[in-house]
């Protein structure tokens, strides 16, 4: 990890997160490469994809790199059971698209994922997408990191 | 724009105004265009408090690359003044990183991004300035 001089160091501090960690080995390969021979220093895993598995092999060959957690509610298939979130899956078991959700949402037949990570993390009642959060989580822990950052945005 | 020095290039609207020579109803439109355009500042100024609350750490301001040079001659222009430009504090780039691979364009919409990242997050003009800006690279563990 590089650094500037002392007298700047503790002002101005970067973290370069590269996202959609897992998404395909392609961008797994090109995040590990950013992280060892350029500025990256952080990453988020999408765990519930299909390309995690090779993700969490790639990211133990990088201890230096930090690894939070991609919340990703929109695509892929989920890591909780599809039966526990009925409403945010379709009919092949995968997330529905957010175009899909918010549909649903102005329907009144759905909570919009989105909505329930954004405006409620603190929601007294666990919600729908809190129960897949915290799946998301439990698979992180599985793999032996712990989740030093989160993307709230997906 | 301007706190991470990324240059704003004047548009038709800022320089001419033809707003004022428009209808009220294309005036409303504007008005209600430019606004929106503040919808994802003031999500992110949301999200974060919402997260400190629950006790998360988080980065003091965030910048996706993606989101503000998609029409930029030189990406790495953008970047190197970013870095020149970051204020005190904790600063998130977000990056887009990706190799480029058959049949990947149909996976990914951010195909030309990510190949674009890459070769900017190892480029050694990037490192180099972060080494001249006197910038300390962290990662989450670090806060």
């Amino acid at each position: 990890m590089r650094s500037g001089p002392p007298s700047r160091q503790a002002r101005v501090r970067l973290i370069v997160n590269a996202d959609d960690f897992g998404m395909a080995p392609a961008i797994t390969d090109a995040i590990i490469d950013c992280h060892r021979r350029g500025i990256v220093t952080s990453t988020s895993l999408m765990a519930n994809l299909p390309a995690a598995e090779h993700a969490a092999r790639r990211a133990q060959e990088v201890p230096g790199l930090g690894v939070g957690i991609h919340l990703n509610l929109t695509q892929g298939p989920p890591l909780s059971p599809p039966e526990r979130i009925p409403m945010l899956v379709g009919t092949d078991g995968e997330f529905l698209p957010e175009s899909e959700q918010l549909r649903r949402l102005r329907s009144g037949s759905s909570v919009a994922s989105r909505c329930a990570v954004n405006c409620q993390p603190r929601s007294a009642a666990p919600s729908r997408s809190a129960s897949a959060r915290r799946t998301a989580t439990a698979t992180m822990a599985s793999t032996g990191w712990p989740a030093s950052g989160g993307s709230w945005w997906k | 724009m301007r706190t991470f020095g990324i240059r704003c290039a004047r548009t038709q609207l800022e320089w001419h105004r033809p707003v004022r020579r428009a209808s009220l109803q294309e005036r409303l439109r504007c008005r209600a265009h430019n606004l929106s355009m503040l919808l994802p500042v003031a999500q992110q100024y949301a999200s974060r408090f919402l997260l400190r609350r629950a006790g998360l750490r988080t980065a003091d301001r965030k910048v996706t690359l993606g989101m503000i040079y998609p029409h930029a001659h030189d990406p790495k222009d953008q970047l190197l003044a970013c870095l020149a430009n970051l204020p005190p504090g904790v600063n998130e780039l977000v990056l887009h990183p990706g190799y480029e691979v058959p049949g990947w364009k149909s996976a990914s919409a951010f195909a030309r991004v990510r190949v674009v990242e890459t070769k900017l997050a190892m480029d050694a003009d990037v490192i180099a300035a972060v080494e001249t800006n006197a910038i300390s690279l962290i990662s989450y563990r670090e806060l």
